[in-house]
């Protein structure tokens, strides 16, 4: 049933849908060999990824999984073009990619609002800064569709401090969505929610990602969550980071929160958990 | 200081406790038969403050202070929000520099005005020099911390964003650092005054320190006391206009904590 990729031998596999996994042109991202080393202050090198290698293709729904220190974030800033790689080739659309790019979006841990931003003014943004203050006229239709898809319409002209924590990661995922990027990148949005809001706001993410048809990276350390989310489980272990496995997740869609107690699900869960059980013990995989 | 929520009681009890205050410090003067060149009764004050108004000398003297007050002020704010500016943009320059700030700020400016008032004559140049020399630094400082506060987040947003360095100046830096900025020419005004007061003790022909002075010296400890008051006036209203300025600039925070130099 599951099908592994091992990192090393790109393109060796299929995924379930018989894609491509590594490398392919018909991939919307892809990633060669990624490396990346930082000088850490005692002047040691610090391999923080290492030969990371997959294909992501369009509209795929994707969990980079692992405990705290594999690297997660440090790939999704690669990804975002943020942070420059050491080595290795990273793709969008055929192309190297070498630095931010309008066709991605990203979603932070916290909001990172503009305090004295209104929130319709936050979403926009992003135009203000690429497209010119002039052209903000022609978004906002587009924003008020954004803030409706998030469940915050009415809330224009309110501002971040009059917000619940889930309403402005919500204009944060509104924010990101304003120039119809191709992908958004999320570092695990919901961690700073409560367990009850967080699952609300996973299953409003699956809507809006069926409602917009982006392809989503999404950086997580639940395993459950992961699993409810992605289409494929991109499983990643500690010291130095690696991507030690890729897990596609066969379980139907749309997904609803009962299916959490499936016996499909649990064999997920417990599938990805004992590959957690078997690297470390102490590594923070708790669901 | 004082901006905010107080509730009607808090400001009565306020106002009890002042009345309560002035009338032990009237009752005191007059069963202790204190001589009004120690201590003048509040009574006393009050009528040498009418008279002063009165006569239009005290006006005059409190419009001169005022505009020595304001002028330094206004030309060290502005001095200190360019400076501030120019060394936060660049993180060598800043480092570079940063520690003289802190090392001039802690020198007493009060200590230096003789030197101005050699360098700019006895009128009001040298004033509002001082005033402008005090102003500068609270605004200085808290320029170039409020400018350098931006959360490691927000400037990783921004560059997701591809933003240019001058939006992220103005759309990111500047709204940050304005509490900061805010609190500087809040602390920076009021340290004006003393600046202005300062320069008229060192050598003046006008002015509420000029007037302290020659009250003093003609031993009309009343005419001093009366004096301070339009003093202590000044201060409390550039500070609550200050106040009144923060809010309506920042209607987004409710409080901040900014670096708060003083002296």
């Amino acid at each position: 049933m599951l099908v592994s990729d091992q990192v090393g031998m790109p393109a060796s596999s299929k995924s379930a849908a018989g894609r491509p996994v590594a490398g392919k042109p018909a991939d919307l991202v892809t990633a060669q060999g990624v490396r990346m080393v930082y000088t850490s202050r005692k002047a040691e090198l610090v391999t923080a990824l290492d030969d990371v290698s997959f294909g992501i293709a369009e509209g795929e729904f994707i969990a980079l999984l692992g405990p705290s220190g594999c690297g997660k974030t440090t790939l999704l800033k690669i990804l975002t073009g943020t942070l420059k790689r050491t080595s290795g080739r990273v793709t969008m659309r055929g192309q190297p990619l070498e630095g931010p790019r309008p066709d991605i979006g990203r979603v932070f841990q916290a909001p990172v609002l503009l305090a004295w931003r209104s929130v319709l003014d936050n979403i926009l943004l992003p135009i203000e800064l690429g497209e010119g203050r002039l052209q903000r006229r022609d978004y906002e239709a587009r924003a008020r569709n954004y803030l409706k898809m998030v469940g915050l319409e009415g809330f224009e002209t309110k501002y971040p401090h009059e917000l619940s924590g889930g309403m402005q990661q919500r204009v944060a995922i509104g924010r990101s969505l304003i120039r119809d990027p191709a992908m958004l990148l999320m570092d695990e949005p919901f961690g700073a929610l409560d367990a009850m809001t967080r699952d609300l706001m996973n299953v409003e993410l699956l809507r809006i990602w069926q409602a917009s048809r982006k392809t989503i990276v999404l950086v997580t350390h639940s395993i459950a969550e992961a699993v409810f989310l992605a289409d494929r489980v991109f499983v990643m272990t500690p010291r130095p980071g690696r991507l030690s496995e890729i897990i596609p997740i066969d379980l139907p869609r749309p997904r609803h929160l009962e299916m959490i107690n499936s016996p499909e699900f649990g064999h997920y869960v417990r599938r990805i958990g004992r590959h957690f059980a078997a690297q470390s013990s102490d590594a923070g995989t708790a669901a | 200081m004082n901006e905010g929520t107080r509730t009607p009681i808090e400001i009565a009890q306020s106002l009890l406790l002042l009345a309560g205050l002035l009338a032990a410090w009237e009752f005191a003067v007059v069963w202790l038969d204190i001589s009004p060149i120690l201590l003048p009764a509040p009574s006393a004050v009050a009528i040498s403050l009418f008279n002063g108004i009165k006569s239009g000398l005290l006006i005059k003297h409190f419009g001169v202070t005022f505009f020595e007050t304001m002028a330094g002020f206004l030309l060290g704010s502005v001095a200190g929000l360019i400076c501030g500016g120019l060394i936060a943009q660049s993180r060598p320059v800043e480092r570079l520099l940063y520690p003289y700030v802190i090392a001039f700020q802690t020198i007493p400016k009060v200590a230096i005005a003789p030197l101005i008032v050699i360098w700019f004559g006895y009128g009001v140049a040298s004033k509002v020099v001082i005033a402008a020399t005090i102003a500068f630094f609270p605004v200085l400082a808290n320029t170039i911390v409020g400018l350098r506060s931006v959360p490691a987040d927000q400037m990783e947003l921004m560059a997701a964003f591809m933003a240019t360095r001058s939006q992220t100046l103005w759309k990111v830096r500047v709204p940050q650092a304005l509490p900061f900025i805010l609190v500087g020419l809040d602390v920076g005004a009021v340290l004006a005054v003393i600046g202005a007061v300062v320069g008229e003790f060192v050598s003046a022909k006008e002015g509420l320190g000029f007037q302290i002075l020659q009250s003093g010296f003609s031993l009309d400890t009343a005419g001093v006391f009366a004096a301070l008051v339009l003093l202590a006036v000044m201060g409390i209203a550039i500070h609550l206009a200050m106040a009144f300025l923060r809010k309506k600039v920042l209607y987004w925070v409710d409080d901040v904590s900014p670096v708060n130099f003083s002296g």
